[in-house]
């Protein structure tokens, strides 16, 4: 008896959106979802990765003398952004590189 | 004749891979085409039970790679159409029981004699998947509008995208509650492409009728009045090239919707 009185009260206050357990869950589960793939995506095939740190390396050194040895370059993220970290010592300032 | 195989495929199991592999290879069947359904999930088969073939199983696929019979000898006739046959998987296997060269062979085999070829994919990422997506030159995803399947129909787009020779693909949304996306209680259709950025090939809703299918081994498309099947035959009618409206699978606003409505500004004051 209890029983169908409780599911006949779920079921009203569901329908007319006065439980609160019953909010829109929709929007919730595809913000969610985003969040989880933006970190899921984030791992970036080690090739591509690899051919971006070589690019990367010439156009530098275009400018400066670095080390290549000890660079690193990584994507992190956290709850809501993405970043491109990249910590490039420089060995020296090329002469013709500078601003006449 | 080369014909074209298509990989059905999901990541995460019990989505609907195997229901799908054999009513889109039944819908295509009934619209006149030569079409083989192999089921790749050795060790675990099912498609044989979908398709209600189980009681003819002579031969499988792996009798096949260990040459103790010959591939026609293990194609399994349907019972309702001679132009639709079932390659079915072993049961007493493991996965590693197959090769990627030896389902390599034996699709390029079936392309030549069959117009569609249609593969059903193990679950998960492992050899097993790849060797089902080796030789398709078009992948289903299967998806429901829920986040873990979602989440890792995300991961085999990743994957497909990583595949040396191209591979087309498109989703297929199954198991769609319309009450429960119009109340926000699911994702809906629109949700689900927005996350994933890919081509629909279909919505498939949840139908208490497949069960009742399965249990009587006559794929859902055989079934006339049900609209999951209905779904199903748009969805190959949509492979064979024809453009074919997504079905409204909007549930009709009952009066208790129009009553809510009334009554919502009073509620939420």
């Amino acid at each position: 008896m209890w029983n169908k009185v409780s599911k006949i009260i779920d079921f009203l206050s569901k329908e007319i959106d006065i439980n609160p357990k019953y909010k829109d869950t929709r929007d919730d589960a595809k913000n969610r979802l985003k969040l989880v793939l933006m970190h899921d995506r984030s791992k970036l095939a080690p090739g591509v990765m690899d051919k971006m740190k070589e690019e990367l390396i010439e156009v530098i050194q275009k400018y400066v003398e670095i080390d290549k040895e000890t660079l690193d370059l990584r994507l992190e993220t956290d709850t809501e952004t993405m970043a491109l970290i990249a910590n490039i010592p420089v060995l020296s300032t090329k002469k013709n590189a500078m601003a006449s | 004749m080369s014909g074209r195989a298509i990989v059905v495929t999901s990541g995460k199991g019990g989505v609907g891979k195997t229901t799908t592999t054999a009513n889109i290879g039944t819908a295509l069947a009934r619209n006149g085409a030569k079409v083989v359904v192999v089921d790749t999930d050795i060790g675990l088969r099912n498609l044989d039970i979908l398709m209600g073939l189980e009681n003819r199983i002579v031969y499988n696929i792996i009798d096949v790679v260990e040459e103790r019979c010959k591939l026609h000898q293990a194609l399994v006739k349907d019972k309702k159409m001679p132009n639709l046959v079932l390659l079915p998987a072993a049961q007493t296997r493991d996965k590693s029981a197959l090769k990627t060269e030896d389902m390599d062979e034996i699709i390029t085999k079936l392309k030549e004699d069959f117009d569609f070829v249609i593969i059903d994919s193990p679950a998960g990422i492992e050899q097993g998947f790849q060797n089902a997506i080796h030789k398709a030159d078009e992948a289903v995803i299967v998806t429901t509008p829920e986040m873990s399947a979602v989440r890792d129909a995300d991961r085999i787009i990743g994957l497909l995208e990583a595949k040396e020779d191209e591979i087309k693909y498109r989703l297929l949304i199954n198991r769609l509650r319309p009450g429960m996306v119009k109340t926000n209680d699911m994702m809906g259709v629109d949700d689900v492409l927005d996350i994933l950025s890919i081509k629909l090939l279909g919505v498939i809703p949840e139908d208490k009728d497949i069960i009742i299918s399965t249990n009587k081994g006559d794929p859902i498309v055989n079934d006339e009045n049900s609209l999951a099947g209905k779904a199903y035959r748009n969805v190959a009618r949509r492979l064979m090239g024809e453009d074919v409206p997504l079905l409204n699978l909007e549930e009709p606003i009952t009066w208790f919707d129009k009553f809510k409505k009334i009554l919502a500004p009073v509620v939420n004051a």
